[in-house]
């Protein structure tokens, strides 16, 4: 189960958001990994905690469990562990696109408020509450790291572009810049809250704003990355080239033999194969390319 | 020759089969394969690796009885696979594919499906059966919960693939209970959050076949040695209470960390109040 900040418990439970328990809160950050050779994903996992639970860690009073989900597989996988920075390796065979990684602070044996859980740590509105925390409570969670397996894994095509604001570019242009990762594709200011729009709205607007960015932005920009591809394809070395050879695979082209004439076509049909996949999935991974700031 | 999965779905969307339905009704009626199969040309699916044996398809049992469909949904199952493997997860999650074979290679199983029925093949029907389109969104469903409730294919691949997790009884039955008791199906086979973890589903499943009256009669059950015949538990309305507890529960443990056995003391658990709450309301 994914909590937001509004959960309420009933007890104290610690997380990024609330004061349940004083001193500091329990963040947690999840560096990912995929190993090409073997498909194995590993997450380094690293918490943040107050030192009272770090002793009830020691103690083995309270677990971690680290939970990966993969919607669109209706995948999940888990890690039960102690420490408080652990390497974590699952498969990413299950997974398509977007992944979430969330831990957990589980309780090993009943813990009481006032006996292994010192009523100083805990905010005073619970100091009268009774509470017994059984085997197996849950007593903290939190924030999920969002990843995409893109564009190494099945991704759509969308994720290989990432939009971003630039000064240098007029309005109603756009700049495209490819880098060793994805392709940056820059535009003004006002230009971008257009397509900002599209994670905000539903309905009949946000399919005429998600038809603006395919059809003005994203087909042409495809369509210089596959001019820019064909000219170069024995280097293959770049992330968007490795994607965009995987699609031209499914589509039954080989690279090499892209004709000029051919290429607008091809962007064409590579971003309806997507789009097949479900206008909800070409929107999310649109909202990922607007809202994460890659480095390449 | 390759089929290559965008002229699957240029051909499902652009020769308005999809679209079109209500025009192309004979088609499913009078199971029009080679209509179809004309306008696809092509007999052999490959897709990332994954490969359909089709020469198994001829064992399919062409019904849906209980034991025809267990039979089916192993065929289906391990007709199809990656790198020789069970088929990637990913792939099975695609509706493309169940639709495509829904309409070349299995369309004749499909209709004589719908045949066996008794209905009518109304269009709704066919665009649920066939392309997992759900009516009240306006679009193909490709949730979790679409996969194993509407495309038939999809959904003998997904039982069987689940069933077959549950290590500590035998696929078989899991199976016939999946198939036969509809109520159980929706309120937990269909629902990712407990079909999709393996332990979970193994453990709630368990705890249905060995705890859960098996006789329950149009009228529902009397749970508590006919304290009045006239108020009995409704097998549905138990099951919807049962998934609400359970979910609320979950709010509070993740069920993740529990063995099959610790969820079926959990499950046990709920029962117990429910039952103390259906006296309480019955007496």
């Amino acid at each position: 189960m994914i909590y937001s900040e509004l959960k309420s418990f009933g007890y104290p439970v610690i997380n990024p958001y609330g004061d349940d328990f004083l001193q500091d809160k329990f963040t947690s950050e999840v560096n990912l990994n995929l190993h090409e050779n073997d498909g194995k994903l590993e997450a380094k996992v690293s918490h943040s905690l107050p030192d009272f639970f770090k002793k009830l860690f020691i103690n083995k009073k309270v677990k971690f469990l680290t939970v990966l989900r993969c919607n669109f597989t209706s995948f999940e996988d888990h890690r039960i562990y102690y420490e408080m920075n652990k390497d974590l390796t699952f498969s990413s065979k299950d997974c398509f696109d977007k992944i979430s990684i969330e831990s957990y602070i589980v309780c090993n044996e009943t813990l009481k408020i006032g006996k292994e859980i010192d009523k100083k740590y805990i905010n005073d509105f619970y100091h009268s509450l009774n509470r017994t925390y059984n085997k197996n409570t849950l007593i903290g969670f939190s924030k999920p790291s969002q990843f995409s397996l893109s564009p190494k894994l099945n991704a759509p095509i969308t994720s290989i572009f990432v939009l971003k604001e630039s000064t240098d570019v007029e309005k109603g242009c756009v700049a495209y810049d490819f880098g060793d990762e994805l392709i940056s594709i820059y535009f003004h200011k006002d230009d971008l809250i257009i397509y900002k729009r599209i994670g905000n709205s539903s309905g009949k607007e946000q399919k005429f704003h998600l038809n603006i960015l395919i059809n003005a932005v994203l087909i042409p920009a495809l369509s210089a990355a596959l001019l820019a591809y064909s000219s170069n394809s024995e280097d293959n070395s770049q992330l968007w080239k490795s994607t965009l050879y995987t699609k031209l695979n499914d589509l039954n082209y080989n690279v090499d033999h892209i004709k000029p004439e051919d290429i607008n076509t091809l962007a064409n049909k590579i971003i309806y194969f997507d789009k097949d996949k479900g206008l909800k999935q070409l929107n999310e991974s649109i909202n990922f390319i607007l809202e994460e700031d890659y480095e390449d | 020759m390759k089929t290559n999965v965008f002229n699957i779905r240029q051909f499902i969307k652009e020769d308005d089969l999809y679209k079109k339905i209500k025009n192309h009704l004979q088609y499913y009626n009078d199971s029009k394969k080679d209509d179809i199969l004309k306008k696809l040309g092509n007999d052999i699916f490959e897709y990332e690796n994954s490969k359909i044996n089709i020469s198994e398809f001829k064992n399919l049992i062409p019904n849906n009885s209980i034991e025809a469909e267990v039979h089916n949904s192993k065929i289906i199952y391990e007709s199809l696979t990656t790198n020789g493997n069970e088929l990637k997860r990913y792939i099975a999650s695609n509706n493309s594919l169940w639709t495509h074979l829904a309409h070349t290679h299995l369309f004749d199983f499909m209709v004589s499906i719908k045949k066996n029925r008794n209905r009518k093949v109304p269009i709704q029907d066919i665009k649920k059966f066939f392309f997992s389109y759900n009516e009240k969104e306006k679009k193909v469903d490709s949730s979790s919960r679409a996969l194993v409730r509407n495309n038939y294919l999809s959904y003998l691949w997904w039982s069987y693939r689940i069933a077959l997790k549950c290590k500590k009884l035998e696929t078989k039955t899991v199976l016939k209970w999946i198939f036969t008791d509809e109520d159980f199906s929706g309120n937990f086979f269909e629902r990712p959050s407990t079909s999709h973890i393996d332990s979970v589903f193994g453990g709630v499943i368990r705890f249905a076949i060995e705890n859960i009256p098996h006789d329950w009669s149009n009228k529902g059950y009397d749970l508590f040695d006919k304290i009045d015949k006239n108020k009995k538990i409704q097998k549905r309305d138990f099951y919807r209470d049962f998934a609400k507890r359970l979910n609320a529960r979950g709010g509070f443990i993740n069920f993740e960390i529990l063995d099959e056995d610790e969820l079926i003391d959990e499950c046990l658990a709920i029962k117990e109040i429910m039952m103390l709450n259906y006296k309480k309301v019955l007496s």
